[in-house]
């Protein structure tokens, strides 16, 4: 049984830990990016079904991110999820509006966390 | 500084400019006897040397001298800003209209004839000293006052600045605090999940005590943040119409796993033909849900927390809200400090943690801000009442201004419905309801803030949710809008990446200043009421994607 391969781009290697773990119970394939750069180039080469991205990153923030995602014709059609600890009273809407298809606030909860994935790839419908 | 010019402690400084050394003496010993203190210029440049150097209180200048003359010494001093305010008197030797009207319009003050009279010369010179010393007084005070505002400002500047510092700290210092509380969080979890292998009893207890601490963290963190929003006025309060069966359900469901642990039972008490709150659901929602949550924290287990919201007796505009408990109640004493910041109950509760005191200051600030009150009535032992205000919502409140203020001409108005609906089945809970955040903001977006009203009221059910606009336009410009709404739709991917479909359509409504005639009063009402019908009784022919 698999759900799916997801990419997580985060810059904490403990919070990658802990996301491998879950990720793995629930039988979803990771892949890992730790900066803005190897984002797309991560991407590029995983083709996930979905990215979680962080926005306080190394070498340009997740919005640069984002940006590069959206205008691209093949990666553009990835859905992402914003999981960030920045407030997301001031970021939320930027990052929906940006192509998100969902803020999360650090620290999340995982089962709200792993319904959303899950609604976003069963509506997502590319695969 | 002196209170007063009469109280200026030195004799005024009177400079005689003459060529002649003896009239200069004799001008000399008439002021000093009058307890002048007298000074001599024997020419033109010199006395504009004098002046540069010592400012005196009066000059007295002859017109007639070599050099530079009397009247080019006046223009040079008047048009001195540092000098331009002391007084000159003219002396002449004609004693005619001529050369009074140039001393005059030389800017000289006054002017007096040779031979002089001793009596008149010390009148006008004592005039002219008076006169200047209230001049130089105000011009103190005013120096003063713009000192003193220019001070204030600066004060104000800072303490902003302060208050941006705070914020900045305060967000970053939130935000440093979240990510390893993030780890933590997520390895707790995987402990408890079973993750690591399976823990026992012993075991997953003390992890369930990690977590409940983790989440005290957490929101603490969240308080910290919303007060700092709310003193730098970064937190906005979105105003709508708000049905508050469902906000109460949500409130109470929020809080129903944490009152059913405690065995406390959440009750609600709504009639079920209560108007529509004006108000932001969110902001409501959050006070709702702090009130819930301290009346569960001070009720013993087995005691009963009741929501109740009814119109207000005295004014049925407003809609009073209630969270009762049974707890252990507060000392009446301290029901007003309670709103305060920081405050925190001090006395034995059986709370088990103290928080950081700021959630009823957070309520005080929402509920303010959404045109409401809030207060609390307690008996010891007897429970707690914690009570609100908010306003019914109407669409009178709401388009009135618009209709007074003139922006809308009362020709045609139409009410434009945008609906936007899930192309597959809808996605439950907070996804679709980020969805629909996303879609009002593109509708916002299409519109013209000016003339284009989006109404608070949104209708949603399985479909999808409605949005509407009260436009003013006729039938074609109405029209125009509806097919920009559906461009800038067909142009944005990531709401065709989120599955939404757009319906756009609209309906013109009556003109409504021909029906009332002239009362502004009367077509706010009856604008209302038309749009309210519309609303209620739009049913749209649901087609799929445009």
């Amino acid at each position: 049984m698999n759900n799916g391969k997801l990419l997580i781009v985060e810059d904490d290697a403990d919070v990658r830990l802990g996301y491998k773990i879950l990720f793995k119970a629930n039988y979803y394939d990771t892949c890992f990016a730790e900066d803005a750069v190897s984002a797309i180039s991560v991407a590029r080469k995983e083709r996930p079904h979905l990215i979680l991205l962080d926005l306080g990153l190394p070498a340009g923030d997740g919005f640069v991110v984002l940006e590069r995602l959206e205008t691209n014709t093949d990666l553009g059609k990835i859905p992402v999820i914003v999981v960030s600890a920045r407030d997301h009273h001031a970021n939320e809407a930027r990052a929906l509006q940006a192509g998100a298809r969902a803020y999360v606030q650090k620290p999340w909860d995982d089962d709200a966390l792993l319904d959303l994935i899950h609604q976003v790839l069963d509506g997502g419908g590319n695969f | 500084m002196n209170l007063s010019p009469e109280l200026a402690d030195r004799p005024a400084r009177i400079l005689i400019v003459d060529d002649e050394r003896n009239n200069r003496q004799l001008l000399e010993l008439m002021l000093a006897a009058e307890g002048f203190q007298p000074l001599s210029a024997a020419s033109g440049e010199e006395a504009l040397a004098l002046v540069a150097q010592q400012p005196p209180d009066v000059i007295l200048l002859d017109v007639m001298m070599p050099g530079i003359d009397g009247y080019r010494v006046a223009v040079k001093i008047k048009g001195n800003l540092a000098t331009k305010n002391i007084p000159i008197i003219m002396v002449t030797a004609l004693n005619n209209r001529d050369a009074k009207m140039q001393a005059l319009s030389a800017g000289a003050e006054d002017f007096l004839t040779k031979p002089i009279d001793r009596a008149e010369l010390c009148m006008r010179v004592r005039n002219l000293a008076r006169l200047k010393a209230y001049g130089d007084f105000y011009e103190q005070q005013t120096g003063a006052l713009t000192e003193q505002a220019t001070l204030q400002s600066a004060l104000e500047e800072s303490r902003k600045e302060q208050l941006r510092f705070k914020d900045d700290f305060l967000s970053h210092v939130s935000h440093e605090l979240r990510s390893p509380l993030t780890a933590i969080k997520q390895f707790t979890r995987i402990l408890l999940g079973g993750l690591a292998g399976e823990l026992n009893e012993e075991q997953r207890e003390y992890q369930q005590i990690v977590l409940k601490n983790i989440q005290q963290l957490q929101s603490m963190i969240d308080d910290l943040l919303e007060v700092t929003r709310l003193e730098t006025g970064k937190l906005t309060v979105e105003l709508g119409s708000v049905t508050l069966s469902d906000a109460v359900t949500d409130a109470i469901n929020t809080l129903a796993e944490t009152a059913r642990a405690k065995g406390i039972t959440l009750s609600r008490d709504l009639p079920t033909d209560l108007p529509s709150a004006h108000a932001d659901r969110t902001r409501l929602l959050q006070v709702l849900i702090i009130l819930l949550d301290n009346a569960v924290k001070f009720t013993p287990r087995g005691g009963t927390v009741r929501v109740r919201v009814q119109l207000l007796q005295e004014n049925h505009h407003f809609l009073l809200f209630e969270v009762c408990d049974t707890g252990c109640g507060v000392n009446p004493d301290v029901a007003e400090r309670l709103f305060e910041r920081l405050y925190q109950v001090s006395e034995h509760t059986q709370a088990s943690r103290k928080g950081l005191g700021l959630g009823l200051y957070i309520c005080k600030q929402l509920v303010t801000r959404q045109g409401g009150h809030i207060w609390m009535t307690s008996e010891p032992q007897n429970g707690s009442t914690f009570s609100f205000t908010l306003p019914v919502f109407s669409l009178d409140r709401l388009i009135a201004p618009l209709i007074k203020d003139g922006r809308w001409p009362a020709d045609s108005v139409a009410l434009l419905t945008v609906h936007f609906g899930f192309r597959g089945a809808p996605p439950p809970g907070a996804l679709a309801a980020q969805r629909m955040q996303h879609a009002r903001t593109f509708v916002e977006r299409c519109l013209l803030p000016d003339l284009d009203l989006l109404l608070p009221v949104s209708r949603s059910n399985a479909q999808g949710e409605d949005f509407f606009v009260a436009v003013f336009a006729d039938d074609h410009g109405t029209s125009v809008l509806a097919n920009r709404i559906r461009g800038q739709f067909e142009r944005s991917l990531s709401l065709k990446q989120a599955d939404l479909t757009l319906t756009v359509f609209y309906r013109m409504l009556t003109p409504f200043a021909r029906e009332v005639g002239s009362s502004i009063d009367r077509a706010v009402a009856s604008m209302a009421a038309q749009l309210e019908r519309a609303i209620q009784f739009q049913t749209l022919p649901w087609t799929s994607s445009p």
